[in-house]
């Protein structure tokens, strides 16, 4: 009996005992799903350049919000769009704020699977039977729910929308052929080669695509956060991102990005 | 299908505050769980007969793999279904090539999900049920001349029926309850939608009409839940007592 005691205390005692901590001067970053690769690379090279590791965390933009609501430790949030950013800064959560890139939507349907379609318009007769979105409170799911309905499709298409829980999974459900079709973002689209974009939608369609870049509000903001926060505009992240299928804020005429402090 | 004629015109008002996409997601719960239950009944109760008066070599093997799905992370319940049963999959490609039939992902899938989650506390209860049941009857019955399944479904099965029903109903309940393996297999869509996975989509809604709502949803859900154990509760009690009588 005592020997099951002391087994159960060394038990207790090695489950309690944390192993491994965050690197000293990390920098945690929430990041949209949609720029996985891109920045994933920017940090690597951000870790080369200056010895700092960036901590990715990507998701939807709405449950990344969520959880920095919620208290999530983050310095950095690159959301989708403007409604969770904006999110954050009526939470007061905000320390300064810009609009860092732009994107396109698209129609993809797998590789090998391909209905007919050409037009959006074609998403109600091409033999479709399930049209893969991501989820209503993801922009990327907004975004598509507006070019439908601007479309007058929304109404016919509803009952066939799967919802993927952010924008790539979405995408896996066209790549995987459980949905025939689905809309993404064309970045998405090049970034997996199981997937063609079927039809590019015209930029009239949705509320323009922006991804404000939020540094957080933090008691103290860490030093290599507002670096990074930097870097992502630089010349050489900004080659990242337009690989990755990204426009630049710049790119749209816009002289000044917003920098809105807390208030 | 009531409630749709109900509320039929008005798309977006609110019923006890709940919308008709939420009463729907109710709706479509309860008609999946029945349909669930009533359609594992037969396997089901067929298993446990035999589980519990029968041996035979690798009976542990199968004692193990109905009771998985009670242990292992529903979404990896989910995940091996649509694995098996998707388009793609060895069983699914098979089902859809030479009969058209699509489980994945459709209603059908939703059901399929909740039965599997269902199917061991189903096999338990009424497994415990024919255990409770003196096997004389039965050798009684067809000593006097009933064939074997006359003899199962006139004495023993009757003689087990409050442990059958209090299995059905705690089954129901689990299927009612019902999200990881539905969302994985079945996936987020209008016709899947059930209770808990309309309840996941509120949450993810920022505005407070819908977290209203969802907290509506939940006490639904817990309601639910609490009628359908207390009721099965009460025939396990009232089975242990008739057979011991």
């Amino acid at each position: 009996m005592r020997r099951l005691g002391s087994f159960f205390v060394a038990l207790g005692a090695l489950l309690t005992s944390g192993c491994g901590h965050a690197a000293v001067d990390s920098v945690k970053m929430s990041a949209a799903i949609s720029t996985s690769e891109a920045i994933r690379e920017i940090a690597e090279r951000f870790r080369a350049e200056t010895g700092v590791t960036v901590e990715t965390n990507l998701g939807s933009s709405a449950d990344l919000a969520r959880q920095i609501e919620q208290g999530a430790p983050a310095d950095l949030f690159l959301s989708a769009d403007e409604a969770w950013a904006d999110y954050l800064q009526k939470r007061n959560l905000v320390e300064s704020r810009k609009d860092l890139l732009s994107n396109r939507l698209v129609v993809v349907t797998a590789i090998g699977d391909s209905p007919k379609i050409n037009t959006l318009e074609d998403l109600g007769y091409a033999g479709i039977k399930r049209l893969a979105l991501a989820g209503p409170a993801v922009p990327a799911g907004r975004y598509a729910r507006e070019a439908l309905k601007k479309a007058g499709l929304w109404d016919k298409l509803q009952s066939l929308v799967l919802d993927g829980q952010n924008v790539r999974a979405a995408l896996t459900y066209v790549a995987r052929h459980e949905a025939e079709a689905g809309i993404v973002y064309a970045t998405d689209a090049k970034s997996d080669p199981k997937v063609r974009v079927a039809y590019l939608i015209p930029a009239d369609y949705h509320s323009p695509i922006r991804y404000p870049l939020i540094l957080l509000a933090r008691e103290p903001i860490k030093p290599s956060a507002r670096r990074f926060f930097e870097y992502v505009d630089k010349p050489e992240s900004a080659q990242m991102f337009r690989a990755a299928g990204f426009g630049m804020a710049g790119d749209l005429g816009r002289e000044t990005p917003r920098n809105t402090s807390n208030e | 299908m009531i409630v749709c004629t109900l509320l039929a015109n008005s798309s977006s008002s609110l019923f006890l505050g709940l919308s008709v996409e939420d009463w729907r997601a109710v709706e479509l719960s309860v008609r999946v769980a029945l349909l669930a239950v009533l359609l594992s009944l037969p396997l089901g109760i067929a298993l446990s007969w035999v589980l519990a008066r029968k041996t035979f070599p690798g009976k542990a093997v199968v004692e193990t793999v109905i009771a998985l799905p009670l242990v292992l992370p529903p979404v990896v319940t989910g995940y091996l279904l649509l694995l098996l049963l998707g388009k793609r999959g060895p069983i699914g490609s098979l089902l859809y090539r030479w009969l058209g039939w699509e489980i994945a992902l459709t209603w059908r899938a939703a059901v399929l999900a909740v039965a599997v989650m269902g199917f061991p506390l189903l096999v338990r209860a009424i497994r415990l049920a024919f255990q409770a049941v003196d096997p004389r009857m039965y050798q009684v019955a067809r000593s006097l001349g009933a064939g074997p399944l006359d003899a199962f479904f006139t004495v023993s099965l009757p003689l087990a029926r409050n442990g059958v029903l209090a299995g059905m109903v705690l089954a129901f309940a689990r299927c009612l309850g019902e999200f990881g393996a539905t969302l994985i297999f079945a996936g987020n869509q209008e016709q899947t939608r059930t209770l808990a996975i309309q309840i996941f989509t509120l949450n993810s809604l920022p505005d407070a009409g819908s977290e209203y709502r969802m907290w509506g949803l939940v006490g639904i859900s817990i309601g639910l839940a609490a009628v359908a154990l207390t009721v099965s509760e009460y025939l396990e009690r009232r089975g242990q007592r008739r057979e011991s009588a």
